[in-house]
């Protein structure tokens, strides 16, 4: 598959703004709409109109910022996640949305209500319903359950079940909570359900393990837990304790494999095989000579988001230098990518394979998101979206 | 002749108005605006125009759904009910908020009944087609519940049509539809014929209790006792039991956890033999469970299904059972089985109550947690109507000493609660030795709530054992309160005097209480002086008028000049009573 780049949203590159730092992208489960979440808590909808082109087609303000008054500290209107439901209805859809401490579900409706004025051909946006104050730390993860009614969230600690019509409970099914706060060494950091199973779901943790639970065994899921590690980690340094953590876990399409991103690496579990992964992919290897530094500064603890392509024979994943990667699962054989802003005046080199020297590390790809429609996907660095079309 | 004061105009402007509340209440009007423009003009009118307006916010639209319902014979009685369908059509079609699509097919249904039959296939039967067969999951899944009104009126042949459209719905992709479907399975499929059932229905209900999604399985539980009720035991052998029996094994707790929940109305539906030969079995297995959950459901279900047993099953078989549950691990197993275990004394009768039950009742009376203690204490009454209380006393004691001093004062406050009926049914006696004490003590807690729970009781207890024993036992020492250096405790005597002085007598009233009612007028805290005056204007009706005049007035007089505005405030309403 060649990928060319095809559109590019977002501002004049010469003007640098925080708050239109993209923090989430995502295509809606049946390739119509891409959604974008911001550092300052609005959300962009572009649509598809034509072929593969998007138009824009919604703006509106997600999450604002607070001010918790138990802990002092200032609750972020960064948008984490967003997870679009797969129903549809006459001209409506519906997503979810997240900052760090709430999650709010959103309906796009073409219709017009009555008693508004017309919105200017613009679908109307109104937050059905919130749900907050389920959350002591920061949530990481929204996932969507396959029977329609349900979805967990994920915090450091604890991942909770919610129903979506009700937001006034919801039941903490893993609580890693030790009952020593300094006994603590673990934490979740990413968590998904499984495609097409309802009782099914993932999580991934700082230590570079992947839990999958079964929530049909009990209600509180922590005591059936199944471990997918690695069981002959090879390569060990210094610094591998914090690479291993890992960033994010999503399950492939035909619910066959599991994939994790941590900071150097892909790795890929065959469901059925829990000991070892079945492939581990190295990202950016380039970059390890300079890992002292990258901790020193931090860098080291940057996250990746990683997806896979509808048809589950690819995965995608983003690095430093604005690139991306886009391996075949079968062969392991990568695609580097990188995506440029045809604005951008700045000189680049024309190689594809990255070198050392060269890495920028304030510009990377950390978000990204693959169209149902397999020719299709979207990357998301710094204050710009790019769309990339496929063919064979 | 259409004015622009008309009641349908000025309907349709409020409707545009931009403030959620104003569409509301006007949307809560239009039957008074059906019944002042009669039924031609409703229907014509009115009714177009409602269905021109399903865009809304989902309270206006949720009570569109309702009003609608009633506008039978607004619209002129049953020929025309078919009228009012094509706005609650809309409303069940499209809107994806759950509550408005049930309260608008609530409505259909009712609206349903009252058509006749002769254009019932024609217009309901229609609607209900067009629903089944809509693109959006909404739609098909309000489509669920209209099948069980449409098939009742509808002939043999819309019939068949109507089976076959349901059970297409049972086997729709959507979960959401087929938990819709598997809701209304049981009301649909009653009304078949055994034969049907055999045929067109037993395949489609046996996917839906293997269907992947758990809370798809879990719902077709309910449709067991529907389906069961068409055949007769050795079929059901055959055709029920199997399909309970792996909800039994289910991997998911949720399903297991809800054949417990219905475990009584499975007892009731399959009769007494089945029950015996086969689902005491699944009973037992239940309340084994490796999942607490289910556990406590099983455990909630104890006494309703006893009672659909024979002794004998209950002593040889759901007994033993329950015995582990007694030192369960999860402190919500046992607090279930505390709440639920004293009514099988009642099946069991006094002999083998005795035998059996009484050292159940003792253990879960020792139990850590006080949810199981208190759960024990609260069904007490049932207990001794069977056996006397007697039997429990030696270690009720304890157990109520231990609540009554429990650190959680909710624990406290509900202990206080039995000790009224506890009084009645262990007599004076025993109660003078033993819990009059912690009574008192209870007067002086530190917890405001618990001090007015107790207050309360002493009245209570004064009703039960009379005006003579509370002069003797209780007033003294609640009065003597009165001298504690903590206000607050001071409080406490005022209160109980009001509580207690309608029951003790107007002597006791007249020669203990008001001297000291009037004493703690001069008290040096304001809280006191106008809770005197509180208490006083309280004390007016039960005491003779020239005391009233010669010894009451006089003191609130005083009140009256006093310096604090509360005191003089509440001085002038016990004024304002005399």
């Amino acid at each position: 598959m060649k990928w060319k780049l095809n559109q590019v949203f977002g501002e004049d590159p010469s003007a640098v703004n925080e708050e239109n730092i993209i923090t989430s992208v995502r295509f809606d489960p049946h390739g119509d709409f891409l959604a974008i979440g911001y550092q300052c808590g609005q959300v962009v909808v572009f649509k598809n109109t034509t072929g593969d082109t998007f138009k824009f087609y919604a703006q509106f303000e997600s999450h604002h910022p607070e001010f918790d008054f138990l802990t002092s500290l200032e609750i972020e209107e960064r948008i984490n996640k967003i997870r679009w439901l797969k129903q549809k209805y006459d001209g409506t859809r519906m997503m979810l949305t997240s900052n760090d401490k709430t999650i709010k579900l959103w309906k796009l409706s073409e219709r017009k209500k009555r008693g508004e004025a017309e919105n200017n051909g613009m679908p109307k946006t109104q937050a059905k319903r919130v749900f907050g104050n389920a959350h002591a730390y920061n949530i990481n993860s929204v996932s969507l359950c396959s029977d329609g009614e349900t979805f967990i969230s994920a915090d450091d600690l604890r991942v909770n079940l919610w129903s979506l019509e009700d937001n006034k409970e919801s039941f903490t099914c893993i609580d890693i909570k030790p009952t020593n706060m300094s006994e603590l060494s673990e934490v979740i950091t990413s968590a998904t359900f499984h495609p097409f199973l309802c009782n099914q779901f993932i999580y991934s943790s700082s230590k570079g393990v992947v839990y999958q639970a079964d929530m049909r065994t009990n209600a509180l899921c922590e005591s059936n837990l199944r471990c997918f590690k690695e069981s002959n980690p090879s390569g060990k340094s210094f610094f591998s304790e914090v690479t291993s953590s890992m960033s994010d876990v999503q399950y492939s399409p035909d619910g066959r494999y599991i994939m994790a991103r941590d900071y150097l690496n892909l790795k890929i579990w065959d469901v059925n095989n829990d000991s070892s992964p079945l492939a581990i992919y190295n990202v950016h290897d380039h970059i390890k000579p300079k890992l002292y530094e990258l901790y020193e500064n931090d860098i080291i603890f940057d996250k990746f988001e990683c997806c896979w392509s509808p048809d589950s024979k690819s995965v995608m994943t983003g690095t430093y230098s604005n690139g991306f990667v886009i391996f075949d699962v079968a062969s392991g054989e990568p695609t580097h990518m990188q995506a440029v802003n045809p604005r951008d005046k700045r000189k680049r080199r024309n190689a594809t394979l990255p070198v050392t020297e060269d890495i920028n590390f304030d510009e990377k790809v950390s978000h990204i998101t693959w169209s149902s429609k397999s020719d299709l996907l979207a990357c998301a660095a710094g204050n710009y979206i790019y769309l990339y079309v496929g063919n064979n | 002749m259409e004015d622009s004061l008309s009641p349908v105009a000025l309907l349709i402007d409020q409707l545009k108005n931009e403030d959620t509340q104003v569409r509301l209440n006007s949307i809560r009007r239009i039957s008074t605006i059906a019944k002042s423009i009669g039924p031609e003009r409703t229907r014509k009118e009115l009714i177009h125009f409602l269905t021109e307006s399903t865009d809304d916010e989902d309270e206006v639209l949720l009570a569109l759904s309702e009003e609608l319902g009633g506008f039978i014979d607004l619209v002129g009685g049953a020929e025309h009910a078919s009228s009012i369908l094509p706005p609650l059509e809309s409303l069940a079609a499209i809107v994806e908020e759950t509550t408005v699509r049930e309260k608008a097919v609530e409505s259909l249904n009712k609206v349903a009944e009252a058509i006749p039959n002769e254009s019932f296939k024609d217009t309901f039967v229609q609607l209900v087609k067009r629903l089944s067969s809509g693109d959006w999951f909404t739609s098909r899944t309000s489509a669920c519940g209209l099948y069980a009104v449409a098939y009742r009126k509808s002939s043999e042949d819309t019939r068949k049509e109507l089976r076959s459209s349901f059970l297409q719905l049972c086997k729709d992709e959507t979960p959401m539809v087929r938990r819709s479907a598997a809701s209304s399975f049981g009301n649909v499929v009653r009304q078949f014929t055994k034969e049907q059932v055999r045929e067109e229905v037993l395949p489609i209900f046996n996917q839906l209790a293997s269907d992947d999604q758990d809370s798809v399985r879990l719902l077709s539980i309910d449709a067991c006792c529907a389906v069961s009720s068409l055949f007769k035991n050795e079929e059901n052998v055959q055709i029920i039991i199997p399909v309970i029996s792996n909800c039994v094994s289910d991997k998911s707790w949720r399903v297991r956890y809800t054949v417990a929940d219905k475990i009584c109305e499975l007892a009731q539906c399959l009769g007494p033999e089945l029950t015996k030969s086969n689902l005491v079995s699944f009973f037992i297995k239940l309340l084994k469970d490796n999942e607490p959950e289910v556990r406590t459901a099983a455990a909630l279900r104890v006494q309703g299904f006893g009672s659909l047993s024979s002794t004998d099953v209950i002593i040889k078989q759901i007994l033993p059972a329950i015995k582990p549950l007694i030192t369960d691990q999860s402190q919500h197993v046992r607090a279930a089985l505390a709440s639920n275990i004293m009514g099988l004394s009642t099946i069991l009768q006094r002999e083998k109550t005795v035998e059996h039950l009484v050292e159940i009742f003792m253990a879960l009376l020792k139990d850590d947690y006080p949810d199981v203690r208190l759960n024990i204490i609260s069904k007490l009454d049932v207990i001794n109507s069977v056996v006397g209380i007697e039997l429990l006393s030696q270690s009720l004691l304890p157990a109520i000493v231990d609540l009554a001093e429990d650190r959680q004062w909710r624990v406290r406050l509900a202990i206080i609660e039995f000790i009224p009926l506890l009084g009645s049914q262990l007599g004076v006696q025993f109660f003078d030795e033993k819990l009059s004490n912690l009574c008192l003590t209870w007067l002086g807690d530190s917890v405001c709530a618990i001090r007015e729970a107790a207050t309360l009781n002493v009245r209570k207890l004064a009703e039960v054992f009379g005006s003579e024993w509370a002069k003797n036992n209780v007033i003294p020492k609640v009065l003597s309160l009165y001298t504690h250096p903590n206000y607050l405790y001071r409080m406490t005597t005022l209160l109980s005097i009001s509580q207690l002085a309608p029951v003790v007598g107007s002597e006791v009233v007249l020669s203990v209480m008001l001297p000291l009612v009037c004493k703690m007028v001069e008290d040096s805290v304001p809280n006191i002086r106008f809770n005197a005056a509180k208490t006083l204007k309280s004390l007016i009706p039960l005491l003779d008028a020239s005391v009233v005049q010669s010894q009451v007035k006089p003191v609130l007089n005083k009140l009256y000049e006093d310096q604090d505005r509360d005191v003089k405030h509440f001085a002038s309403l016990a004024l304002q009573q005399i």
